[in-house]
């Protein structure tokens, strides 16, 4: 690792990874809050465990119920929450910054509407949540599929890939109004809880798929950040690069719907948190870049926090962790917008 | 900000249209509206016949069923159909140009989510059901939400840039409804009676609610009479529309007092319709060119056109039951309007 004016060049196999300064700075606090974070959800909740035996109850393989509750009910939720917040944190980034605009999250564009719809036929065929992660995944890769398909014209057209995408988003939301009405009161609310969006019911068996999903999509988005960085600056100016626009913006939109969709199959659409990763990231750090690490970190913390203070604000009762994504992260968006209008930043 | 310069210079090219065929168009819609509105009072689960609807018009004889029926209810939710698409699609105009950006609505404001958080929180606190007393909470809750968005993203010097409005626009309302969710699911009897009104539905405009609402609608599009020629100037960009001697604040102030009096009177009157507002601007500058005044004028008669023709299908589709306004604008104009994005090149504000 050495410096190179204000870049921090970080050696890897086959190449190397320019940092900012100060985005490496902002990526080291995130790092050690997300850590804080993660070791604070595992010992906060209904039933007590001493923060001092979390460590020594993980790795000593005792069996009691100290550890089950530990291992078998609050590690796997807080790991879960981790992977989902750094898949949407990333896959909003990748959106806003691919369609230069900051309302450009898959919750506006569709995608999620889709994953949604998809989960929301599974229950409304089988009559039971037995299916919903390959409805979500289907449905989304399906509509991303129909949307791309429907708005290429010798090439990836950014501005209709919107439009059609908010066309098609909306209409499948009535369809699901539609489906919801249809059923009865009981099925209705189980859709209706679903859609709001919880790591209430995740298991161990949830951890494996966004695992990897985060670590291939993740070092992926990584890989083609510089790409991407280009292509929202100047399409000419990437074209002149070498860059091949259509095949990158395609790749880039297929990485980021199957984050998207591999997070909502998991823990249903958590509002929010795609939409608000990628500017508060980019804030942070003061950088143009679509700063993707950034970005799944901030994710990662507004997912934990908001999941934890679900769990153990109100004891009597579960809130989805759905509801206080925004409750987390809305005001801290305000007053950082609030204290960079101060200061003239934006 | 948010546009391709190429994109705007392509968009003046591509979209020069003459006033000739301007005119020609908006007489057109104009037909087709009337005719619709005809449509509208006739059809339904009572059919009434051309001849039984100009008689309860203009002789009404309220010992007759089909003219109670007319006057009392489909006169009123035509009139109610009409106001909305005509406000909301103006007021996602307004919102397109102020924020330039293609994806602003009038929701990004705050709008729907004050009023929802209002209607919530009457329902839950002030244990009010009854649909049609939803009007004056879900107004005020518009009005102040929208107002502390509009406050937050003028913070600092320079006045509320796009991106700021952009973002505080969302914040607040993501915000809002998460405690809207909230409160839904800690008390059932809330989200049942907030979940008939939230899909937006025209069946609770009676005539005491047009006569109670008609001063934000009214006000509202004498904003746009006005706002009309100083938008103009202001889709070429704040600098260049400052350096032509535009007052940004005034201009900015009546915008926001027109989306509100519109969207928020249309809130009140049937509850969030999603869509007109995002999308049917867009359609409308295919009619217009980029000239704001015909933008809002047609903005206007599509919107009008759209909620209508949306109504009488949600009445007529399913016999005997009704689709509501906002499901059935999502269902139909979702496909319609990729149609269209396929057929005609459509370029951003």
């Amino acid at each position: 690792m050495k410096l190179l004016g204000h870049h921090l060049v970080v050696p890897l196999p086959g190449g190397a990874l320019l940092m900012r300064k100060r985005s490496a700075a902002v990526g080291c606090v995130l790092l050690a809050f997300t850590l804080i974070a993660m070791f604070a959800a595992h010992w906060l909740g209904v039933y007590p465990i001493a923060a001092d035996r979390i460590l020594p109850l993980m790795f000593s393989g005792e069996s009691n119920v100290d550890q089950l509750i530990l291992l078998d009910v609050r590690m796997p939720r807080i790991l879960v929450g981790v992977f989902v917040g750094g898949l949407m944190g990333m896959s909003g980034a990748i959106f806003q910054a691919l369609m230069r605009n900051p309302l450009a999250s898959p919750d506006v564009l569709g995608f999620n509407a889709g994953a949604a719809f998809g989960a929301l036929l599974t229950i409304f065929l089988f009559g039971s949540a037995a299916y919903v992660f390959w409805g979500a995944v289907v449905g989304g890769v399906m509509t991303a599929v129909l949307v791309v398909a429907l708005s290429w014209q010798r090439g990836l057209d950014l501005f209709r890939l919107i439009m059609v995408g908010i066309g098609i988003g909306f209409t499948l939301l009535a369809c699901a109004d539609f489906l919801m009405s249809q059923l009865d009161i009981q099925r209705a609310s189980d859709m209706a809880k679903w859609l709001v969006g919880s790591l209430g019911q995740i298991q161990r068996e949830d951890i494996a798929p966004v695992a990897i999903a985060f670590v291939v999509l993740g070092s992926l988005g990584i890989v083609l950040q510089y790409s991407l960085d280009r292509l929202a600056f100047d399409e000419d100016l990437a074209t002149g690069l070498g860059l091949k626009v259509n095949s990158l913006r395609l790749l880039l939109v297929a990485v980021a719907v199957v984050m998207t969709a591999t997070a909502v199959a998991v823990a249903g659409p958590i509002p929010f948190v795609a939409f608000v990763s990628g500017p508060i990231a980019r804030q942070l750090s003061k950088t143009p870049s679509s700063a993707l690490i950034l970005a799944a970190g901030i994710g990662i913390l507004v997912t934990l926090l908001s999941d934890t203070a679900a769990r153990t604000l109100v004891a009597s009762f579960q809130m989805p962790t759905g509801v206080f994504t925004a409750l987390i992260g809305a005001p801290y968006l305000i007053w950082l917008l609030a204290r960079q209008a101060k200061r003239n930043l934006i | 900000m948010f546009v391709d310069v190429a994109q705007r210079v392509g968009a003046a090219d591509n979209l020069s249209v003459s006033d000739k065929s301007r005119g020609g168009w908006s007489l057109a819609l104009v037909v087709l509206l009337v005719v619709l509105s005809v449509v509208s009072l006739g059809a339904g689960v009572r059919s009434i016949p051309l001849s039984a609807i100009s008689d309860a018009l203009w002789a009404t004889d309220l010992s007759n069923p089909d003219h109670i029926v007319i006057m009392e209810m489909r006169v009123p939710r035509l009139i109610g159909a009409l106001l909305i698409g005509a406000s909301l699609a103006m007021a996602g105009a307004i919102m397109q140009i102020v924020t330039r950006n293609p994806l602003a609505d009038p929701g990004l404001f705050g709008v729907n989510a004050g009023a929802s958080m209002a209607v919530v929180l009457s329902i839950w606190g002030a244990g009010i059901s009854a649909a049609g007393l939803f009007i004056w909470p879900a107004m005020a809750g518009a009005f102040v939400v929208s107002l502390a968005v509009y406050a937050l993203a003028n913070l600092g010097q320079g006045g509320a840039s796009p991106l700021r409005m952009a973002l505080a626009g969302a914040a607040v309302s993501s915000f809002l409804l998460a405690l809207v969710r909230g409160v839904l699911l800690v008390s059932q009897q809330t989200l049942e009676t907030y979940r008939f009104w939230v899909v937006g539905s025209l069946q609770g405009v009676k005539p005491e609610v047009l006569l109670q609402l008609w001063p934000f609608f009214a006000a509202g599009f004498v904003a746009c009479l006005i706002l009309g020629r100083w938008l103009n100037a202001l889709s070429l960009g704040e600098d260049l529309a400052k350096s032509l001697g535009t007052k940004m604040g005034i201009v900015k102030g009546l915008s926001l007092f027109a989306v509100v009096c519109l969207s928020g009177g249309s809130v009140a009157l049937a509850g969030p319709v999603a869509f007109v507002g995002l999308v049917v601007p867009h359609v409308a500058r295919r009619f217009s060119g980029a000239d704001s005044a015909w933008l809002l004028l047609f903005s206007a008669l599509l919107g009008a056109l759209f909620v209508l023709a949306g109504d009488i299908l949600g009445r007529v589709l399913l016999e005997g039951r009704e689709l509501q306004i906002g499901v059935t604008v999502a269902l139909v104009g979702g496909p319609f309007f990729v149609y269209l994005l396929r057929k005609t090149r459509m370029m951003s504000p």
